[in-house]
């Protein structure tokens, strides 16, 4: 068995950079700023990363099939609203249990990625138009809820409505409960999209619809569940930050569709469908939540933060392409090299 | 493999010499030279495949030559862009039409290449005045009111006129026309080849590619002829007969014919048809068309582009729902109102695109195979993905599939082998009638052998296979029986001992032309 050629050497070391990256940035930050590697941190660092991470999971299997959703922002901010009015102002007057509210909650969510779904697929809108209409609904409705004030005192009441904390502030091993679903979700999501025939036709509705379509392959169903599937990660979101508060504002989630489809991006996934993984979702969001944590400890400007924030996504995308030229041109050597490495038999 | 006399004839005005064009591991052109005379119509014939496409994207300066030169008036071109040939004076009329559907005629004439005031604003009456001269040149004055339409409001004829006025518009001196009569009525045609005669006189080189022999007879003046990327035939107007081209373009053979097959087990129907129509924009582009495929039976469709064998196909593939008449697959009755019906029913169909249609690129061979299949291995909602490898490892094989590795993207491969991985998906069905829309579109003789091997093991073994093709030797080779579609009809039908060329070509020419 011969060594590795030097062209599966570089065509790995560009496959794992947002890992290398991520490490980089992890090692750098130590450095840099003592405070940065203390549990303390890290706990928040997590709890930050865990719901961009959530939404970007949800994001990954609509933009893996062709589509996006920008509503996903609106969709967390709605479904907080939707369990903070039922823990406090409840329905006909009673108010909800907090697995009740939650239910409903998520249920909510589902309605508006099923609404996003049968618009795209039956309706023919654009996603992106079908998922800006969904940003403004979500948010007014979630407004309207409230009249634009804020649910406060999610706590509940002891032996009737409480609970709902629970989501965002409990610790299970000494790690925080979003941070545990995140890990789930994001552990279920990878082997749906790697192991499952769903997640082998979402791969394939993004990378040729019409070949898709005439394989026998029920595109409409399996792009519609990909929008419910990331409106419910978002209802989850939604539900974390309201738990983590103790109250819910109908503001919560502004521009998050932006961060979770930066972190998609970052993953290296294609936003023109069929090409990108889940774990390259999950190590783009923390590459995004590390950098924003780390840059706050060393006190650099929050303006210059979104400098850099957006400098970062620029690079990571103009890397992906260099990436994808370089393993077109170095295919060949890769080819002799697998032979040579007796992978394959010519 | 003749080289014309240099020297006597009239002018070369433009020469591509030595051209090779490589996509990935394909070889689309070959070592390939073509001379382009002034004031003639310089056919180029070939088969579906045989470069004729490429090498004239490369002549435009859409794509560039692997290796090779393109000479105009002794001075070497490098035309990096459509602009840069544009500038040189060649002009490309495409065979899908590029006209830009939402401008009218002046906005398309001048796409661009705006005639500007001051160079700032469009100079719309200026671009109109002469859009409205170009259009009469060319035999097709326009009144004022109908240049203002959108260009998708005039019918395809016309549309095709105004992508030529285009280029006239910026005084070719090369004219490529890539199939320009494949979309025309015959009316339009004969317009198209007013215009033709009319350019010529006028000293324009013209590049002249169809599939229609009578056509190329009628017009041509130098005749090139592509097979599998290399030119294999050089000739005159006077050297050259139907007998000639079609000689040439269908080249050495490919294997006995199966006719000689016993057609006992025929009998056994796997695939009816009865009085199957289905309607395009309002016309009927399958007409009440009754036939039926036996158990282990081969059954080609030949016909021309238009000619409804496509619509046919898709109709059978649950793709487009028919107007009228019924289908049985074995002795059931179906109803084909989708993709997946029609699989379950056991029908499956190989489509003519596989870029378009069938691979899906960032997936891998394997993938790929088993795309139409993943119920099959499916465990409780779990791919078995060594189930699923070993299954597509032997269907690869039984289909001859060359790769490495079936994990490598399907793109790797080359246009045989990914045609044979189409095959393998199709396969991996176990389907009961297996459709074929042009099955070795853009495949290299060799793979092409492979092809009509495997499918002709296939049919030893049971399997109903119904194919198009617009090769007729293709369609000799591998039919046991010949359907000839003209105008969604059949109109004619050949046991392949008694096909020929001829008989197959003039039933499937529309009556003008066979009459020309």
């Amino acid at each position: 068995m011969r060594k590795l050629g030097w062209a599966d050497a570089i065509v790995l070391l560009l496959k794992l950079r947002a890992v290398l990256v991520l490490v980089a940035l992890l090692i750098l930050f130590s450095v840099l700023t003592p405070s940065f590697l203390t549990a303390n941190n890290l706990s928040i660092l997590a709890k930050h990363v865990a719901i961009s991470a959530l939404l970007a999971v949800g994001m990954t299997f609509v933009v893996l099939a062709g589509g996006i959703d920008l509503s996903v922002g609106s969709v967390a901010g709605l479904s907080g609203m939707v369990a903070g009015g039922l823990l406090t102002v409840g329905l006909y007057g009673h108010q909800s249990g907090a697995a009740v509210a939650v239910l409903i909650a998520l249920l909510v969510s589902c309605t508006v990625g099923l609404l996003n779904g049968v618009m795209v697929t039956r309706l023919g809108v654009a996603p992106f138009i079908a998922t800006l209409g969904t940003l403004y609904i979500a948010r007014g409705a979630a407004l309207l809820l409230s009249h634009g004030a804020t649910f406060p005192n999610l706590a509940g009441s002891a032996g009737q409505n409480s609970g709902f904390i629970w989501i965002g502030q409990s610790f299970l091993f000494g790690i925080p409960a979003p941070v545990w679903m995140m890990a789930l979700i994001a552990l279920i999501a990878a082997i749906i999209a790697r192991r499952t025939p769903f997640g082998r036709h979402v791969y394939a509705v993004g990378g040729n619809e019409r070949a898709a379509r005439l394989s026998g392959i029920r595109v409409e169903r399996v792009r519609i569940i990909t929008y419910i599937f990331s409106s419910v990660c978002a209802g989850l979101v939604g539900l974390v930050i309201a738990s983590q508060l103790e109250s819910a504002h109908p503001a919560t989630g502004e521009s998050f569709e932006l961060n979770a489809i930066a972190a998609v991006v970052l993953g290296g996934t294609s936003l023109m469908g069929g090409r990108g993984s889940i774990g390259g979702s999950l190590i783009g969001a923390f590459v995004i939540g590390v950098l924003a944590d780390g840059l706050v400890m060393m006190g650099v400007s929050e303006f210059w933060q979104i400098v850099i924030k957006g400098l970062v996504i620029v690079l990571a995308v103009t890397v992906d392409q260099l990436q994808l030229r370089l393993q077109t041109r170095l295919m060949p050597a890769l080819l002799i090299s697998r032979a040579s490495l007796g992978k394959v038999k010519i | 493999m003749s080289a014309m006399p240099p020297g006597n004839s009239p002018q070369i005005v433009l020469e591509a010499l030595g051209m090779t064009k490589r996509y990935g591991a394909q070889i689309a052109l070959k070592d390939a030279t073509f001379r382009v005379r002034r004031g003639a119509v310089n056919v180029l014939i070939g088969e579906n495949g045989a470069g004729k496409s490429t090498l004239m994207r490369l002549l435009a300066g859409a794509e560039q030559a692997s290796a090779g030169q393109i000479v105009m008036d002794g001075r070497v071109l490098h035309l990096r862009s459509p602009r840069d040939a544009s500038a040189a004076g060649i002009e490309i009329v495409h065979q899908e039409l590029s006209v830009l559907d939402n401008l009218n005629v002046a906005e398309n004439i001048f796409a661009g290449r705006e005639l500007l005031h001051a160079g700032v604003l469009v100079d719309q009456v200026n671009e109109e005045e002469r859009s409205g001269r170009a259009l009469t040149n060319i035999g097709m004055p326009m009144d004022v009111q109908a240049m203002q339409f959108p260009v998708d409001k005039l019918s395809l004829g016309c549309r095709q006129l105004v992508e030529l006025a285009r280029s006239l518009a910026h005084q070719a001196k090369v004219l490529i026309l890539d199939e320009p009569t494949s979309a025309l009525s015959s009316a339009e045609s004969s317009v198209l080849f007013r215009v033709v005669e009319d350019l010529k006189s006028r000293g324009v080189a013209i590049v002249y590619i169809s599939h229609r022999l009578l056509e190329l007879l009628h017009l041509g003046d130098y005749f090139t002829v592509l097979r599998d990327g290399r030119v294999v035939g050089e000739g005159e107007r006077g050297q050259v007969d139907r007998t000639w081209i079609v000689e040439r373009m269908s080249g050495r053979s490919l294997g006995a014919p199966i006719a000689t097959r016993t057609p006992l087990q025929w009998a056994e129907p796997v695939l009816e048809v009865a009085n199957l129509s289905s309607h395009q924009a309002g016309r009927p582009a399958v007409n009440g068309i009754s036939f039926s495929v036996g158990k282990g039976e081969v059954v080609g469709i030949y016909g021309l582009l238009g000619s409804g064998r496509t619509e046919l196909m898709e109709a059978l593939a649950g793709l487009r729902k028919p107007e009228t008449g019924a289908i049985k697959v074995g002795s059931k009755h179906v109803t084909l109102d989708s993709v997946s019906t029609a699989i379950r029913a056991g029908i499956t169909l190989a489509p003519e695109d596989r870029q378009k249609d069938s691979l899906i690129p960032d997936l891998s061979i394997r993938e790929n195979i088993s795309l139409a299949s993943l119920t099959e291995f499916s465990r409780h909602g779990f791919l078995a993905r060594r189930d699923e490898a070993a299954s597509a490892k032997e269907i690869a094989a039984q289909v001859q599939i060359s790769a490495l590795d079936l994990e490598l993207p399907v793109t790797t491969l080359s246009g045989g082998n990914q045609q044979k991985v189409v095959l393998a998906r199709c396969l991996m069905r176990r389907p009961s009638i297996l459709l074929l829309d042009e099955p070795t579109r853009g495949v290299d003789v060799r793979a092409k052998a492979d092809i009509y091997a495997v499918l002709r093991g296939l049919a030893e073994n049971g399997l109903g296979i119904l194919f198009t093709s617009s090769e007729m030797e293709e369609t000799r080779l591998l039919a046991d029986r010949v359907l000839v579609m003209a105008r969604g009809s059949i109109s004619a039908e050949f046991a392949a001992v008694e096909l020929t060329d001829e008989a197959m070509f003039a039933a499937a020419s529309p009556v003008v032309e066979a009459t020309a």
